[in-house]
């Protein structure tokens, strides 16, 4: 009996052993994942198209904080150009901007948002950088697209963000791919900084071709990108360089650098600013320059009932024009280079007016223009006393609108009103200001200028750009909050 | 000779707690004694023996008699009617009837131990002769308060009565509850009762799912959620809604398919202690479903049940102005939900075979408008012992169900919306036709579980070493199948106001779990010492298969298919694959059924790919000494027990946490492209948790008391560290084995019971529950606290708090022109001291975070009573929770986005300005901050005492600041409450009602009344519409419903 016994104890720990070993294999072997794909599995020129349409994907969502598209919005919310809401319909916008603490959510994901598309394009650019493409215009494309993505991301990171509430920490913070490989985190750096890290990449695209393959280039990549460094000088306060760059860009005629979208991937600026849904609406002083002189823009009405208040033309007083419903007003229109269409609608309270300058769910975003350069060089000739030049290139900006061109006493004996988004500013700065106004509403430069000409909106004690979130600075070593 | 040929008796041996010892004979002068397996017993110690005993003995009567007599309470010398008798060592047995009074037939003359046993109540014995004719035997039973002869699970693979267990187990007998009250889910049945375990519900919605806190909360990760076993088969107990139309949070439970009235117990086990021979798998806990089988006494003996139950759900209270502005609207909503449920039950067999059958139709609409379950629920269990060596039980069950949940606009979709906005879109107008019918979302659920067991002795007829060997497996399988439609109507502008050209979402989710389990087992004497040594495996493989796919631009709702979307939405679907195997071997030892000990090692597998396969042992340790039988514990003390155990379980990690990065094809409109979506770790190891508990259970004249201390260790935590946002690569947080974490904490039960004879006899019996926890968070590994929950950074997981803690900005009041600012808040560290300028202002924050509190209550308990008088039986349960905070988001919407409403409560269309008594807004109003409706008088002496108390009250009113809106989740609620009646007596002679046995009528209610703390403004702070998350987005109230009140009355009776 003891025999038994004692084989039967000995037994158990042999069953266990052998279990052990049946137990290892039955567990590893389980289906592969269907939806995803580890990363060094895409490290073969196979893959490399793919990769960047992840790359343009990345660039192209139009989801809450996710994409260009987003990004153009918030940072337009953020400066001057639009008010929260339906006016005083939900918090104003003195709140929404005052009120960032630094790890509130919203803050976190922009910047979240950046830096994502910014990786892709730098992930993208390592791996053809390690590997030998034989499809030549495969690796233009790879090339063009990855400089380009990466070096607009950095333009903006420089153009948008900052460390310190008083203004004067403009910049950001990249950690690459190598960094973070290493268990490393990237240091602040400032806006000139960064701009320099743009321009390297983006002078590193010049030797590449990006081709037809995907829209948005329109056949100008060489001028896009000069566009693109142009602004970087200008922001810099290099003057001469951003002259040559200007000149290099895009021309008049020229189709600008445009950001895809669909029906299902829908240009954001319509989607929460536009006839869609006006988180934001447009500030009070784009009716007012629409007001002051009606070939700015027609305001379109699509109010039921007429109201005394109403700004448009063309609402119920123009035989219901303003219904959203039927084919789009604006074909109709006779100017069909409107400056600043507006949309007015009712609010709660009060009229509210939105943008209407992208009033399709799939209008192409417009990234930069022609009309940048001119005024690009309209300034850097302003800033070097030749008004004559800066006027000239003001009115090839205007005519192109169908607005009067300016005389030389226009210029010089500007004087803004009291809403204009030149603030204070007065002669032929003011008045270059307040055309830059006009002219890149919505395109994301209005909160550097704010910066460039001390035209913050708002006191003291709030952001003249967007804060770098506690979640950087929590969590990088590298970084203080001075 | 009493019997002939081979027969089989089961006697007690010993004191009936630990074994029961199996004997056989070919003739009564030879007697072989084999341990017969302690485990497993799904029913108490009276009745197994009874089941046994039936099981083995064929019998061949020569001259028979009968054993009569009647078994009574001796508190009130009341009849115990179903008390089970049966003769020991035969299968000979039978039920007490309604006036407690039993007959055991066909008995053969001889001398026999005749045993009564009733749940509840010890065990009695009595020595009777049968010689030709008939014996008589009565029983007069005591009351068990501890109910120490119940046997309880202990392990994967073994049981013991809770007079010998050496962990702390909680045992529920639901059967008891299912007949005195209406549950609509198992969790139902469990709140309140099981002393340390703090369970929440996720919303008032049909079938809302729920969250268990065990203990001090085991681990840093984790969802809360422990293990559901269903009769030995793991059940998933998933949360899913399917997404679209900004789908909520709150999930369905998949435990809502499983039938209350089908259950006969549940055993919770709460911690590592406990719980590590289940590995990995009771890091959380470990719940024990086992399902009602069928009963025979002597065979050929079937009875059916019938319970109907009939009523209804309603809003538990009435709101009043200062918790909604819109609480007219808000009260209008709610209405009065009816239930039905008919169960009926089929229980009986034979020597070999016994079966429970069930069927069960429960239709339950919830308190408001579109929102209601309809279920069907088969069950069939069938037992079949062809002989002593062989046991086999099959377990099946079958539910149908169809769900309809309210909208989804936010958190539970219109009752989310009218709660924080007075009318802020036309859409939610209630005079409005599409104000209940603009969405729908109803879940179609297939759910299946069904097991097989067999029990093999092989060597039951040896007399040898081997007699003592015992195999057991079980194979079983969970399949569900939920089919989601989330449809938002086409909407006309002439009906609603407003028009939508509709959308709608099909989702389809399969999960399916196939559990494996077998062991081994050794009975043998190691001298004087019992022993038994196991030898098992637990293995579960778990698949899920998702699939969905949307459209919108539907121009008709005359044609709903989803084909009539012109415009495609998103298309998706996901598989998952998991395996995860256990092997554990267990060694158990008893001296004199005075001293136990055993210990336990297991090793654990799961799948993880792109890494090595993830295995952790765990130990377990225990002991535990009846000191009462030592002959060292004075009166009055008639039970006293000691114990102590120490266990391991741990966390894994996810399935994918050990690849470096994932990336998978996203489309865009230039094409689908690779995207990094996740981040992992391939140094990633499971978190392990290590528990020591001891405890003691002593009975003491009329009362029991049962206590537990803790302590948890949870160290090489899992911590989600999110890569800096400057990286790009924060498509989700990477995983660090770097945290640590403490909890400790009591528990305790005390039961008592009175009574007497007058009145006819009338008992009292009392449980009152209680648990303490606390826990810290010790370590992040150097992280920086890491905030979740809504809005960002309510809670936190930080070193030197507890676990979800609310580690907020606090606003303590304006700031003023002479740049002071008197700190007005007695949380603050700096509490009356003068703050610098610009420190706190406004809707400004500064680095002034303070810990508020925590979401797990550290006390809560709860007080049961049953009270029988002149045969009516009155019951109820309250319970408790306090020592906690909740952010109470509806007060967040209410101020945020009503504030400018023009509209007072909608009771008025034209009711401008008149309403509002909202604080926030009268101090707006007083401050001169705009025109917000509150009717009060501008300050303009800003010097004055009132403008500055306006200001700072302003200040600590705003609802931008999170710690504005945490309040104290304190509360204490009559959950349940029930009077019956058993009415056979008064029927016994009438025709048809004559033939019902136990008819009894009654009437029941749950969440009939509750008390919260005075500074919460919420509807019910034990919903928590994110309760089903693990990290610290957990413990917040958005526009979730509170739980109904509900009524019923029913019917049952036997046949």
């Amino acid at each position: 009996m003891k025999n038994i016994r004692m084989m039967i104890l000995v037994g158990i720990p042999i069953i266990m052993a052998f279990s052990f070993m049946s137990c290892e294999d039955w567990v590893t072997e389980v289906d592969p994942l269907s939806s995803q794909v580890e990363d060094g599995s895409l490290d073969s020129e196979e893959y490399l198209d793919f990769l960047l349409k992840g790359v343009l994907g990345n660039m192209g969502r139009s989801e809450e904080f996710s994409g260009l598209s987003h990004i153009i919005w918030r940072v337009a919310g953020f400066s001057d150009e639009f008010v929260h809401g339906e006016v005083d319909f939900a918090p104003d916008h003195s709140n929404f901007v005052q009120d960032i603490p630094m790890d509130l959510n919203f803050v976190a994901n922009d910047w979240e948002n950046y830096h994502q598309i910014r990786f892709h394009a730098d992930d993208l650019l390592d791996r053809a950088s390690n590997m030998t493409i034989s499809n030549a215009s495969l690796e233009q494309r790879v090339h063009w697209w990855g400089n380009v993505i990466g070096g607009l991301m950095r333009m903006y990171l420089a153009d948008h963000w900052g460390l310190t509430q008083d203004g004067e920490s403009p910049g950001a913070i990249i950690t690459t791919v190598q960094q973070i490989a290493n268990g490393e985190s990237g240091s602040f750096q400032t806006d000139a900084a960064i701009r320099v890290l743009a321009r390297t990449m983006l002078t590193e695209a010049l030797n590449y071709d990006p081709g037809d393959t995907y829209e948005g280039v329109n056949g100008n990549p060489d001028k896009i990108v000069w566009s693109l460094i142009a602004r970087t000088y200008l922001f810099d306060g290099n003057w001469s360089e951003a002259k040559s760059a200007a000149e290099k860009g895009l021309q008049d005629g020229d189709a600008g650098f445009q950001l895809v979208h669909t029906a299902s991937y829908p240009n954001y600026m319509w989607y929460d600013a536009g006839r869609n849904n006006v988180l934001f609406s447009a500030d009070p002083r784009f009716v007012d320059y629409v007001v002051a002189d009606r070939e700015e823009g027609e305001i379109i009405s699509n109010l039921e009932e007429e109201n005394e208040d109403s700004q448009s033309l063309r609402g119920p007083e123009g035989e219901g024009l303003g219904d959203a419903d039927e084919e789009n007003v604006r074909d109709g229109l006779d100017n069909q280079n409107e400056r600043i269409p507006l949309w007015e609608l009712e609010g709660d309270a009060n009229l509210a007016y939105c943008q209407d300058i992208y009033d399709a769910r799939d209008d192409y975003l417009d990234l930069i223009d022609w009309r940048e350069m001119e005024l690009i060089l309209a300034e850097v000739a302003i800033r070097n006393s030749d008004d004559a030049t800066g006027l000239t290139h003001i009115n090839n900006v205007r005519t192109h609108h169908g607005l009067d061109e300016l005389t030389v006493d226009d210029l010089t004996g500007f004087t803004p009103s009291e809403t204009s988004g030149a603030g204070t500013i007065t002669g032929s700065l003011g008045l270059l200001i307040e055309e830059r106004d006009k002219t890149l509403w919505t395109k994301g430069v209005r909160i550097t200028d704010q910066k460039r000409f001390d035209l913050w909106h708002l006191g003291s004690n709030t952001w003249p750009y967007i804060p770098i979130p506690d979640s950087e600075i929590l969590n990088n070593p590298n970084v203080t909050r001075p | 000779m009493l019997l002939a040929t081979t027969k089989f008796f089961l006697l007690p041996m010993q004191p009936q707690e630990e074994y029961y010892n199996l004997y056989f004979n070919d003739n009564m002068s030879k007697l072989c004694k084999i341990h017969l397996v302690p485990r497993r017993k799904s029913m108490n110690n009276s009745l197994v023996k009874f089941f046994l005993t039936s099981i083995l003995l064929t019998s061949t009567a020569f001259s028979q008699g009968s054993v009569s007599g009647t078994v009574t309470d001796g508190l009130t010398n009341n009849s115990l009617p179903g008390a089970n008798v049966f003769i020991e060592g035969t299968s000979y047995g039978a039920a007490a009837d309604a006036d407690g009074n039993y007959t055991i037939s066909n008995v053969s003359d001889g001398s026999y131990t005749v045993t009564a046993g009733y749940i509840g109540y010890k065990s009695s014995s009595s020595e009777v002769t049968v010689s030709g004719g008939d014996a008589s035997a009565s029983f007069v039973l005591d009351v068990d308060p501890l109910r120490s002869e119940e046997v309880v699970v202990t392990g994967a693979a073994s049981r013991t009565t809770k007079a010998t267990a050496e962990i702390s187990v909680q045992r529920i007998n639901a059967s008891e509850l299912t007949d005195k009250n209406n549950y609509s889910t198992v969790d139902n049945i469990l709140a309140g009762r099981v002393a340390g375990v703090s369970i929440t519900k996720a919303s008032g919605i049909a079938g809302s799912q729920f969250k268990m806190q065990m203990r001090s909360g085991g681990g840093l990760n984790g969802d809360g959620q422990p293990v559901f076993f269903v009769d030995g088969v793991k059940v998933q107990n998933s949360s899913w809604r399917a997404g679209g139309g900004d789908a909520p949070d709150i999930g369905i439970t998949a435990l809502a398919s499983l039938n209350p009235e089908d259950i006969e117990s549940i055993e919770v086990i709460k911690g590592p202690a406990g719980a590590s021979s289940y590995g990995t798998g009771g890091s959380n806990g470990v719940v024990l479903i086992t399902t009602k089988r069928g009963k025979s006494n002597t065979g050929d003996n079937w009875k059916m049940s019938y319970k109907g139950t009939f009523g209804y759900n309603d809003q538990d209270r009435e709101y009043d102005e200062g918790e909604f502005r819109s609480y007219k609207w808000v009260n209008d909503y709610f209405q009065p939900g009816e239930i039905t449920k008919h169960s009926v039950s089929v229980s009986g067999g034979s020597e070999m075979t016994n079966l429970y059958f069930s069927i069960d139709n429960p239709y339950e609409e919830m308190h408001t408008p579109n929102n209601w379950m309809d279920q069907q629920n088969i069950r069939a269990n069938l037992d079949f012992r062809p002989n002593n060596k062989f046991n086999f039980m099959a377990s099946t069950a079958f539910n149908s169900a169809e769900m309809q949940l309210p909208g989804r606009y936010r958190a539970d979709g219109v009752f989310g919306v009218v709660t924080y906005a007075a009318n802020p879109w036309v859409m939610m107008d209630p005079t409005k036709e599409a104000y209940f019918d603009y969405q729908t979302e109803k879940n179609y659920i297939n759910s299946f579980v069904g097991s097989i067991t067999g029990e093999v002795t092989p060597f039951a007829d040896n007399a040898g070493a081997l007699n003592g060997l015992s195999a057991r497996f079980t194979y079983g399988m969970n399949d569900r199948d939920n089919r989601n439609i989330y449809t938002a109507q086409v909407t006309n502008e002439d009906i609603t106001g407003e028009s939508d050209e509709g959308e709608k979402m099909i989702s389809q989710r399969n999960s399916q779990v196939m559990t494996f389990n077998w062991d081994l087992k050794y009975d043998y004497q190691l001298g004087g010492i019992s022993a038994s040594s196991i030898v098992g495996s637990q293995s579960f493989d778990e698949r899920t298969r998702e699939f969905g796919a949307s459209r919108a631009g539907f121009v008709t709702d005359q044609i709903t298919t989803i084909s009539a979307g012109a415009v495609e939405g998103e298309t998706y679907d996901f598989m998952d694959h998991f395996r995860s195997a256990g092997l554990f071997t267990e060694h158990n030892f008893s001296l004199n059924q005075t001293f136990f000990g055993s210990f336990m090692l297991r090793r654990d597998y799961a799948s993880v790919l792109g890494s090595t396969s993830s295995d952790i042992t765990y130990p377990r340790f225990s002991g535990a000494v009846r000191l009462d039988r030592l002959g060292v514990v004075p009166q009055p003390i008639s039970f006293l027990k000691l114990r102590a155990a120490y266990g391991e379980t741990g966390i894994l990690p996810g399935r994918i946490d050990g690849i470096p990065q994932l990336w998978s094809a996203v489309n865009s409109q230039y094409g689908v492209g690779a995207v990094l979506t996740d981040i992992g770790n391939p140094e990633i190891k499971p978190e392990r948790i290590k528990e020591f508990e001891v405890g003691f259970e002593a009975e003491v004249a009329n009362f029991g008391f049962d206590f537990t201390y803790y302590n948890q260790t949870a160290n090489e935590s899992i911590v989600d560290r999110d890569n800096v946002g400057s990286s790009g690569m924060t498509q989700s947080p990477g995983k660090f084995n770097v945290g640590e974490i403490q909890g400790s904490g009591w528990e305790s039960q005390i039961f008592a019971y009175f009574g007497g004879q007058t009145f006819g006899g009338w008992k009292l019996d009392l449980t009152l529950t209680n648990s303490y926890q606390e826990n810290e968070v010790i370590s992040m590994g150097g992280a920086d606290p890491i905030y979740g929950g809504p809005g960002g950074g309510k809670q936190a997981f930080a070193e030197g708090f507890p676990k979800h803690a609310f580690y907020n900005d606090v606003n303590v009041g304006a700031l003023f022109s002479d740049g002071t600012n008197v700190m007005e808040n007695d949380l603050h560290p700096m509490y009356d001291e003068v703050m610098p300028a610009g420190a706190y202002y406004g809707d400004d924050v500064s680095d002034g975070k303070i810990y508020l509190g925590t979401g797990m209550p550290d006390k809560i308990g709860s007080f049961g009573f049953n009270l029988n008088l002149f045969g009516f039986d009155l019951s109820g349960l309250f319970n408790w929770k306090t020592g906690h905070v909740l952010y109470n988001e509806a007060r967040v919407d209410m101020i945020w986005w009503a504030v400018d409403m023009q509209d007072g409560d909608g009771s008025d269309p034209n009711d401008v300005c008149g309403t509002n008594v909202i604080r926030y807004d009268e101090l707006a109003e007083m401050l001169g901050f705009g025109n917000h409706c509150a009717g009060q008088t501008e300050l303009t002496n800003y010097s004055s005492q009132e403008y500055i108390d306006a200001a700072n009250e302003y200040s600590r009113t705003n609802p931008f600041f999170d710690a504005n809106s945490i309040q104290p989740g304190d509360f204490i609620r009559l959950r349940e409450i029930s009077l019956s009646y058993n009415v056979s007596k008064l029927t016994k002679s009438l025709p048809l009602l004559g033939n019902l046995e136990n008819l009894t009528l009654g009437v029941s209610g749950t969440n009939l009344w509750a008390k919260y703390h005075e500074d919460f403004t919420g509807v019910d702070p034990e919903i928590n519409s994110m309760g089903y998350h693990g990290g610290p987005q957990n413990m917040m109230q958005a526009g979730s419903l509170p739980t109904p009140k509900s009524v019923n009355m029913f019917i049952k009776f036997n046949i």
